[in-house]
């Protein structure tokens, strides 16, 4: 690693003397290695190493971002050259020059530690563990037509610096998992399920995960719900929806829009813009049971962080602070756009990639209520534990939900399976009609995808249960 | 003089490695973002990525490694026969090809668009002005430049090389924050990109949808434009991967032989296009690839294939590897028989849509999905668009919508871009009975 900082302050320094105003360079060792199994047996043993420096400029007003893995000093120069090149050519198409915020520069270096090292994990323990879990899932007495576990071990080792003097280190291992499992009935169909679990540490994160008794639940889940589902009554009524899928709203309703690149238009043509405009802190969007934040200094979560990629410090965010929007998610050059300073959401997928502002552990804080009570205070209406389809339109206001374990509540009582209830509901409604939140806190991994390049980060998504008052609920298909 | 993924082919095989493939791909791209009319961020990438594919014993390990310099193919191989050594035996094993193969040897590429920089601005400079000039206030956009060249060496005497290049750009033009239409040029011939084009027509589309009103759920005909069809048609050959279908996450699973769709409907993965975006001679196996009819008139005829799945599927690689996954290298939908200009008549009432993404489904197996409608949505009345439309989502299965295809115009559009990551080549489609749902509150 001191070889990689002592060519990137190099890097730098020649941007600077070609004419850059302002240089950021960043070193990547990335490397992922994974296991697959299909229908029980061993698809794939893989591995990817990623190693390579992305240099980041200022010319003139505009924004040059160029990417190498030939590390040779000739092929970095000619790189930084074509960055400044690119950065001065488009410079002249703009009205406004770039600038970023000002930041304290730190010199730091951060490491996520493994309590219990993955390397000790030997690819035949990883194969034994995913055909145990396979032989979990096919030990419940129910027919699954098909199973995919894929096991991975992700390490990004990065070293960043720029021209105003910061020089951050950093490495983080993640593991993570992920299921397709499908169940089958010869009457009834079909029904699928995709699983992902994800967390930043060592070995002691799968072991956290508990997936030999998840996955088994999961099955007899899959089958019950299959089997003994109803169609949902379609009417306006109460609903309660679990972590998981508070978590998903939580990133689509209130994280994705308060990305400040998509307020000012930047992702306009891919991921989309934003309901939200720059003006709007302080807008009412919920009730004031809603609060909602971004944190990426949670220890062992699949999102964590404790600085971003352009070296600014990372913090927790409160995206929705009693029902009023209160901050947005900002890199530098956002911040620099609104007048404020960066809150450190700065994150790029690769060394080959520029840094865009991203979430990292978007959640609903919870409240006081248990499930019981919050199920308790339901005449009629539906619990929706989990989900397989969602999407959301390219300002963040209509989406939809499809429950993959729902309930009736009757009574105050969970009763009878109901199949794939749907939720479409808009933004401000749904925000608007939480009445009661969970005392219960649990998260998801999930990766999540922006910019073009697309960018794939890991993140948790999460939240407590949840109540909501008098929706629309809908049937699939 | 040995190249350095020859080197590494031969080292492999010192070092014990029974079967091995290399492939060393080097790319060149260039690109430029735009938003509010004007760049965000210009940006160029110089990379080359090594792929080893190894056995022993019928242990079998697939690699990627960026550090590709003469000083590290001793550390890489080492790794790979580490590796492959302690993988365990899988009965998905399969020797790779051996050949002799002969491969097509016509493919024209233009290397100079590979090379182009600074004339990208220019580019983004047309497709904006040109999108103003039809209406909006601003567009948003990106525009690629690509060249790449792939080497592959395999322990079964393959020596194999290939080159490809192409520009795209995709812009999105705002009439208002509602109002908004997208359009692409893709080529891989510089003649035929046309970003004024690309622009005019997204500017277009956008001053269609200016004050836009929520419309009714329920089951509507739908003209589908091309970026829209794309997106569905790409979806519909993906699912034709050999390893989908064998997890059962493609709704084609079981059904070869079946009819699956409208006899208007025929689908072929055609890497043999000539100067096609994804004209492709061989695949990651060294096999050489082929057209393949995944649907005709409604009938799935074909799965596509690698070693691997094909022996699963007790069937011959059709020329798609991804060595673990296969998937297609360039969509063709068969044109149908209607203009473009009869469409809108023949549709009568319904809706006429231009774009989608956010494509999710809650049953892979079944096909059960949903799509969110973007960029330019019409109510349409006696052959007419009467209104621009919004908040409207496709909540269908994509088998159900194939199968009510009735017409296909006879213009395909070569489509690429964020949501449609293969290209796909298209042409409108008229789709009865779809199922159309909105949000509430």
């Amino acid at each position: 690693m001191l070889d990689a900082i002592g060519i990137l302050k190099k890097v730098i320094d020649y941007a600077i003397a070609s004419g850059a105003s302002y240089a950021e360079a960043r070193f990547h060792n990335d490397s992922e290695k994974s296991v697959t199994l299909k229908n029980g047996e061993v698809e794939a043993v893989e591995a990817s190493y990623e190693r390579g420096v992305g240099i980041r400029v200022i010319v003139n007003g505009g924004l040059g971002f160029a990417s190498t893995n030939l590390l040779k000093p000739e092929t970095i120069t000619q790189v930084v050259d074509k960055a400044v090149k690119m950065a001065r050519a488009s410079s002249s198409l703009k009205s406004v020059s770039i600038r970023f915020s000002d930041e304290e520069p730190y010199s730091v270096d951060w490491r996520v530690f493994e309590k219990k090292s993955l390397e000790d994990w030997s690819l035949n323990d990883k194969v034994d563990f995913l055909k145990k879990l396979d032989g979990e899932i096919l030990s419940q007495g129910v027919n699954v037509s098909s199973r995919y576990l894929t096991y991975s071990e992700e390490n990004t080792e990065r070293a960043y610096v720029n021209t105003e003097g910061s020089l951050v280190l950093a490495m983080v291992p993640r593991p993570s998992f992920f299921a397709l499992i499908t169940v089958s009935d010869s009457s009834k169909g079909v029904i699928q399920r995709t699983l992902q679990f994800g967390g930043s540490g060592g070995l002691e994160v799968v072991d956290s995960w508990r997936l030999e008794e998840k996955l088994k639940e999961e099955v007899k889940v899959l089958h019950k719900m299959l089997v003994d589902s109803v169609q949902p009554p379609e009417e306006i009524m109460d609903v309660v929806i679990g972590s998981e899928v508070t978590g998903i709203v939580s990133h689509e309703a209130s994280g994705h829009p308060g990305e400040a690149d998509r307020i000012l238009g930047r992702e306009g043509a891919q991921a989309g813009e934003s309901y939200l405009k720059p003006t709007d802190i302080g807008r009412k969007i919920g009730s004031e049971v809603v609060n909602l934040v971004d944190d990426p200094t949670l220890p062992g979560s699949y999102g964590f962080y404790l600085f971003d990629d352009e070296g600014v410090k990372a913090r927790r965010k409160y995206l929705i602070k009693e029902g009023r929007i209160c901050e947005f998610l900002m890199n530098r050059e956002t911040a620099a756009n609104l007048g404020v300073k960066s809150n450190g959401s700065a994150r790029a997928s690769g060394y080959d990639v520029e840094p865009i502002v991203r979430m990292s552990n978007t959640f609903m804080l919870p409240g006081e209520y248990t499930l019981e009570e919050l199920l308790s205070d339901v005449s009629k209406g539906v619990y929706i534990k989990s989900f397989m389809e969602w999407n959301i339109d390219d300002k963040r206001w209509n989406q939809r939900y499809v429950g993959l374990e729902a309930y009736m509540i009757e009574d105050g009582k969970v009763t009878v399976p109901v199949r794939n209830p749907v939720i479409e509901i808009t933004t401000e409604k749904l925000f608007s009609s939480i009445d009661a939140v969970g005392r219960d806190l649990d998260f998801t991994a999930a990766t999540c995808g922006k910019g073009d390049p697309m960018q794939g980060v890991p993140v948790y998504t999460g939240g407590p249960s949840v109540r909501m008052r008098r929706i629309r609920i809908g049937r699939a298909g | 003089m040995a190249e350095l993924h020859e080197k590494t082919l031969k080292k492999l095989m010192e070092k014990g490695v029974e079967e091995a493939i290399v492939i060393l791909r080097s790319v060149e791209r260039n690109c430029v973002r735009y938003a509010n009319n004007e760049p965000t961020v210009a940006f160029s990438e110089a990379v080359d990525i090594l792929t080893i594919y190894s056995s022993i014993m019928e242990r079998s390990f697939l690699g990627s490694f960026e550090n590709v310099s003469e000083d590290f193919i001793e550390k890489i191989v080492d790794e790979v026969v580490t590796m492959t050594k302690n993988s365990p035996p899988s009965p998905y094993y399969t020797p790779i090809p051996k050949g002799p193969f002969s491969y097509r040897s016509e493919k024209r590429v233009e290397r100079r668009i590979g090379k182009l920089d600074e004339q990208l601005v220019s580019y983004v400079s047309e497709a904006v002005k040109a999108s103003r000039e039809a209406g909006a206030e601003r567009s948003a956009g990106i525009i690629y430049s690509e060249y790449q060249e792939e080497k592959l060496a395999s322990s079964t005497g393959l020596n194999l090389r290939e080159e490809a290049s192409s520009i795209t750009l995709n812009n999105r033009a705002f009439a208002s924050p509602e109002a908004t239409g997208q359009w692409v040029s893709c080529s891989t011939a510089l003649r035929d990109f046309d970003p004024y084009d690309a622009g005019r027509r997204a500017g277009e589309i956008a001053r269609m949808s200016l004050n836009p009103v929520l419309i009714d759920e329920g089951t509507y005909d739908v003209y589908m434009g091309p970026l829209i069809f794309a997106n569905m048609m790409s979806e519909v050959a993906g699912f034709a991967s050999g390893f989908l279908v064998q997890i059962e996450m493609s709704f084609l699973t079981g059904k070869l032989g079946e009819k699956v769709g409208s006899e208007e409907l025929t689908v072929i993965d055609d890497p043999t296009m000539p100067q096609g975006l994804g004209e492709k001679v061989f695949d990651d196996e060294g096999m050489p690839t082929q057209r393949t009819v995944i649907i005709e008139k409604g009938l799935l005829k074909n799965y596509l294939h690698n070693s691997r799945t094909a022996k699963v599927a007790g069937a011959l690689s059709t020329g798609n590897a991804g060595i673990i996954y296969p998937h297609p290298w360039n969509i063709v939908v068969e044109p149908g028989s209607m203009k473009e200009e009869d469409m809108l008549h023949k549709l009568g009432r319904g809706l006429y849509l231009t774009n989608c993404w956010y494509t999710r489904y809650q049953n892979y197996r079944t096909g059960d999905f949903s799509t969110i409608v973007r960029d330019g949505a019409f109510y349409v009345e006696d052959g007419e668009v009467k209104r621009s439309v919004k908040g409207c989502r496709i909540s269908d299965n994509l088998q159900r919508i194939i199968s009510n295809i009735e017409a296909l115009s006879d213009r395909l559009y070569p489509i690429k871009w964020w949501e449609v990551e293969v290209p796909t080549y298209v042409p409108a489609a008229i789709i009865r009975n779809v199922r159309i749902t909105r949000a509430f509150g």
